[in-house]
């Protein structure tokens, strides 16, 4: 007996799913897995060959023998936990099943087999593949248990031949969807009793460099390679931001020795909020453009913690912070998961007497602490002065040696140093090229021989606008280093002599990139990190929600209209909110068609139906009342036949209708849709009978 | 063929019951895994992939209910039913759903004690489709039985669960006593000495007597040899044949001093006589019953047939009386009918009964070896 096609693909497309959640996982030997994918593919094609020449008993049970063998040796050799050996043991178990699918039992097994490969996948890892693979997985187990529960019923022709129609598929699919919102709600409502006693470790924390006490000099650039994620940060009315550049500060630096940076004045003190509120920084400047902001940051091997650029308070999950004379914010300990925060920042604005002074009086404390370079840079002044040619005041020299950077040298991530030579040297004076780095320890040096206190400070561009999310993502390729100089008027101000860059990615990709990122963090949102706070806040909202429009609803005519715009605003004014109410009525029609067929009795050897004859006998009669016949209520229906003056031919098809009624209402005969179609045609040619037409 | 009683755990509401099915054993057993993990791990994905299994569930129970709903059957047995006697019932089901069709249905009546019934298979019933479809069942005793259940059960969608549907209905069903394929009845048990003759003008295969030709005589019943000789055309009249009575005698009083009765034998009785009044009205004899119970003259026909089955499927084997009844409902003695063969079928041996040539005694042990011969 040859199963049906469709069953077969159906299991191979659920193994090829769950072998691929599993391989996403990055937890599987990349041979097993690539051995893992290639037999799924080998074994859908066998499907298409009529007589295929697999490999015989013996073949099998000497690979089953090897397999074994190898698990054994995996468990105490090569695989990092238990897991991890029996699920490439699990992948050889469905090798093996897929060449030997002989009933359905075998698919059955081939089910659970693929069951368990998505648990373990998802005891692995919770990447946002999931968002994909789980309902397709859904969608494919309930396409497959269905052909199998048929298959069963049937011969397999059968199966083929007569269930597997394109309403079919539909149902399926319409199935799978409604099943999958069906999941979504018992998934948000079951309880988070969750122990947690067994959970899976944290993941590994991204290593950045450039942002510790002490950066050797041209650290950066390696990093500014990699695209992982760094943090994320949603500004509150962006729209409104003025034209102001966006950065991301991490650490301060006043120290060069010639091959790296160094905090000297490093001396942290704790800081406490107050009772209620966020924590007051005591370096946040006065004047400047306030904006407010939400990060997001990715598990990082730093504690510092980044804001915008001069941030002024920061609130969030922590017992307090640390803090260094440069304005360089710290958490108490390294964050070991994502960590969300608050903070409100004050964009740096030159006040216009700053932007006349030629000759600054500085703070002691200033001159000492960042005017220093390195002995041997002898040159830097000489080049500095070239600079500035012509330029008078402080901000104009600033501006100027800004500028020269900009339009005399280069940016290239690939910088090679000639051996004995120093790398800032080589920059200013050989190579020209540099990137974030050699840039702004370049201006840094020149503003300080001009006797302009500047400091050099690590930290992230604001990277890529995400239109979905309505948030900057920020990789590590966005690190970055700029100037800051000191103005008596206005403090520490910005400056960013690296010229800027083209994106290397195409439009498309990075489109796409963005999306996966939105889905990410509502997936990780919404679903990874879903907790028992969020369902108590969910239902603190709802009760709060109810009372307000039960209020509402109270006061009448007027309330009623407010209560319809609460909802609105409450509900589906939410990005949810219309999700929330079709799965509402989703939930309420399932629960409308259960209690209905509770209710009443589904079926009756007794009880008064309709009938199709008796339909079709009612459009007939109505047809014949309409040309003025009318059947009164004393007679049967066969005495109505005998009264009527139409031609035999009519008469034949009336009486043939009516005696099929009778033998149906009266005798219980029940009618196969041919002979309902018999029927309906019969009254079809009835009405176009001519002497019925007229009356 | 299936029997319908089930080992696993059955839950029941409303006319409605649950089985598990093995498969869905093991599902409810990994939902119960994955939900420990998930507690355990505190792993949302876990509690995704539960909520996923619970769905599988909740879709199980509605689709099965919309299965089952709209559905409307007519069950028809056959005009005789025998004990032991596999039979076909006619199944007629209806979906009044307007248009969502019904799959994978599973049909059957149920009557207590009933030996053997097959489960009606229905994959797919489209709206408004009626079909028609045959079970094969058989009942172990002969009798009345009454109060059936229907049973209308899917294990759609997965496979998982067995919704059934539990209908008491009032159909009534009368099962006559096992019948045993008696080929040669008659030689069997030595009937058919008995006279024929009855003495009338009729149709029969003897001459009654000789007359002149008549108008409207048939011309087949001329004498041509007899004409030739008188010149004048003579016919022959035949007389009527009377058909051959055989009355059977079930004893089911048992005489005080006879040996007990088991219950077996007292129904193999009723086996052999109705097999016996079966095969004899087939060859054409005239048959009668008689028990402690009342009598029923010979006669033949269908419906005479069924007048005998219909009591013997009823007949009950009675405790012994006082010893001048006994032996008057044993039937011991001998018949008043003369022009009537008369069967007497003992549950019991006994070496004392008299036989007669219009009297013959059957005993377990005769109707036994008999019918092993038959059987040969």
């Amino acid at each position: 007996m040859t199963r049906p096609p469709a069953l077969e693909i159906a299991t191979r497309l659920l193994a090829l799913l769950a072998s691929l959640s599993l391989a996403l996982t990055g937890q599987v030997y990349v041979p097993v897995a690539a051995a893992a994918l290639a037999a799924i593919g080998l074994s859908l094609l066998t499907t298409f060959l009529p007589s295929p020449r697999l490999p015989g008993p013996r073949f099998w049970q000497v690979l089953s023998m090897l397999a074994f063998l190898a698990f054994v040796i995996d468990f105490f050799a090569w695989a990092e936990s238990v897991l991890q050996a029996a699920v490439h043991l699990l992948l050889y178990l469905m090798i093996y099943r897929l060449f030997h699918l002989d009933g359905p039992k075998a698919h059955l097994q081939m089910c659970l087999i693929a069951f368990l490969q998505i648990l373990s996948a998802a005891q692995y890892s919770s990447g946002l593949f999931f968002a994909f693979s789980f309902p397709l997985f859904l969608l494919a187990s309930i396409w497959t248990l269905l052909l199998i529960h048929l298959s069963r019923g049937l011969p397999a022709g059968q199966v083929r031949a007569n269930l597997l129609t394109p309403p079919f598929l539909i149902f399926t699919t319409a199935l799978s969807l409604v099943s999958f919102f069906f999941a979504l709600a018992v998934f948000f409502t079951v309880p988070r009793a969750g122990a947690g006693l067994f959970a899976r470790g944290e993941p590994e924390p991204v290593h950045v460099v450039g942002f510790s006490e002490q950066v050797d000099f041209g650290s950066l650039g390696p990093l500014k390679k990699e695209q992982q994620m760094v943090l994320r940060m949603t500004v509150a009315d962006y729209a409104n931001l003025p034209p102001l550049p966006l950065r991301i500060r991490g650490v301060a630096f006043d120290t060069f020795d010639g091959k790296a940076w160094s905090a000297r004045r490093n001396a942290k003190r704790n800081l406490f909020r107050p009772d209620t509120g966020p924590f007051f920084l005591p370096q946040s400047p006065r004047r400047g453009f306030p904006v407010d902001y939400q990060i997001l940051l990715e598990p990082l091997k730093t504690p510092i913690l980044f804001g915008l650029s001069f941030p002024s308070t920061v609130s969030g999950d922590m017992p307090f912070l640390r803090v260094d004379p440069q304005g360089s914010v710290y958490l108490p300990v390294t964050p070991t998961s994502r960590f969300s925060y608050r903070g409100s920042s004050r964009l740096p604005v030159i006040t216009p007497p700053d932007l006349k002074i030629e000759r600054a009086d500085y703070p002691p404390e200033i001159l000492k602490g960042y005017l220093q370079i390195p002995p041997d840079l002898a040159g830097v002044e000489g080049l500095a002065r070239k600079a500035t040619g012509r330029a008078v005041t402080v901000h104009e020299k600033v501006k100027a040696v800004e500028s020269f950077l900009m339009r005399n040298y280069h940016y290239s991530l690939d910088v090679t140093t000639p051996p004995g030579k120093n790398p800032i040297e080589d920059f200013l004076f050989g190579s020209k090229t540099g990137y974030c780095e050699h840039f702004a320890t370049a201006m840094t040096l020149m503003l300080r021989a001009l006797d302009i206190p500047a400091r050099l400070v690590t930290g992230f561009l604001p990277g890529e606008w995400n239109e979905f999310g309505e948030y900057y993502m920020v990789r590590q390729s966005d690190a970055h280093s700029w100037v800051e100089a000191y103005f008596p008027g206005s403090g520490w101000m910005t400056f960013d002599p690296t010229p800027p860059t083209l994106p290397e990615r195409k439009a498309w990709i990075a489109g796409m990139s963005r999306y996966l990122d939105h889905l990410r963090i509502r997936w990780e949102r919404y679903i990874v990190h879903y907790s028992l706070p969020d369902q108590m806040k969910a239902l603190t909202q709802v009760k709060s929600h109810t009372d307000t429009l039960l209020r509402l609803l109270r006061d009448g005519w007027g309330g009623a209209l407010k209560a319809r715009d609460f909802v609105y605003g409450a509900v589906l004014g939410r990005p949810w909110g219309w999700w929330m109410l079709a799965l509402a009525i989703l939930g309420a029609g399932a629960g409308l068609f259960i209690f209905s067929s509770r209710g009443t009795r589904a079926w009756s050897f007794s009880g008064k139906i309709s009938e199709p004859s008796a339909q079709v006998y009612l459009a007939m009669l109505s047809y014949l009342a309409a040309r003025g016949w009318t059947k009164a209520p004393s007679h049967t229906p066969l005495e109505f036949i005998r009264r009527l003056p139409l031609a035999p031919e009519d008469l034949r098809k009336i009486e043939e209708i009516t005696r099929t009624y009778c033998a149906c209402r009266f005798g219980g005969q029940i009618l196969s849709s041919e002979q309902r179609e018999h029927m309906k045609g019969l009254l079809k040619s009835l009405k176009s009978s001519s002497s019925i037409s007229a009356p | 063929m299936k029997f319908l009683t089930g080992p696993s755990p059955v839950l029941s509401y409303r006319n409605r019951s649950l089985r598990l099915t093995p498969e869905g054993v093991l599902f409810i057993f990994l939902t119960l895994v994955v939900g420990g993990l998930a507690i355990n791990t505190a792993n949302n994905l876990l509690y995704l992939l539960m909520a996923l299994m619970v769905t599988v569930i909740m879709v199980s129970g509605v689709l099965s209910e919309w299965c089952l709903k709209g559905i409307r059957l007519e069950h028809k047995m056959p005009g005789r039913l025998f004990a032991h006697e596999p039979a076909t019932a006619r199944w007629t089901v209806l979906n009044q759903k307007s248009f969502l069709p019904s799959y994978t249905l599973r049909v059957s009546a149920e009557y207590p004690h009933m030996a053997c019934n097959e489960e009606l298979f229905v994959a797919r019933v489209l709206p408004g489709e009626a079909q028609s479809l045959g079970s094969a069942f058989s009942f172990g005793h002969r009798g009345f039985y009454k109060s059936p259940t229907y049973r209308l059960s899917t294990d759609f969608p997965f496979g998982l669960f067995e919704k059934a549907l539990r209908l008491p209905g009032t159909q009534e069903v009368l099962v006559y006593p096992k019948l045993h394929r008696l080929w040669t009845v008659d030689e069997t048990f030595a009937l058919g000495g008995e006279e024929r003759s009855s003495g009338k003008i009729g149709e029969g295969s003897s001459l009654y007597n000789l007359r002149h030709y008549q108008q409207g005589d048939n011309p087949k019943h001329i004498r041509w040899k007899v004409s030739a000789r008188q010149a004048k055309l003579v016919v022959e009249e035949q007389e009527q044949e009377r058909d051959p009575r055989v009355q059977i005698r079930l004893v089911n009083r048992a005489p005080a001093a006879s040996p007990p009765v088991s219950e077996a034998d007292f129904e193999e009785a009723v086996s052999l006589s109705a097999s016996l009044a079966y095969g004899l009205l087939r060859k054409g004899y005239e048959v009668g019953l008689s028990t402690s119970e009342g009598e029923i003259a010979p006669k033949r026909g269908k419906a005479h047939l069924d007048r005998i089955l219909y009591h013997l499927a009823l007949v009950r084997l009675h405790s012994p009386q006082d010893p001048k009844k006994d032996a008057k409902a044993a039937g011991l003695t001998p018949p008043g009918r003369r022009s009537c063969q008369t069967l007497v079928i003992l549950p019991w041996e006994d070496a004392a009964a008299t036989e007669s040539p219009r009297c013959r005694v059957i005993t377990p042990s005769q109707w036994k070896k008999r019918l092993e011969e038959e059987q040969e």
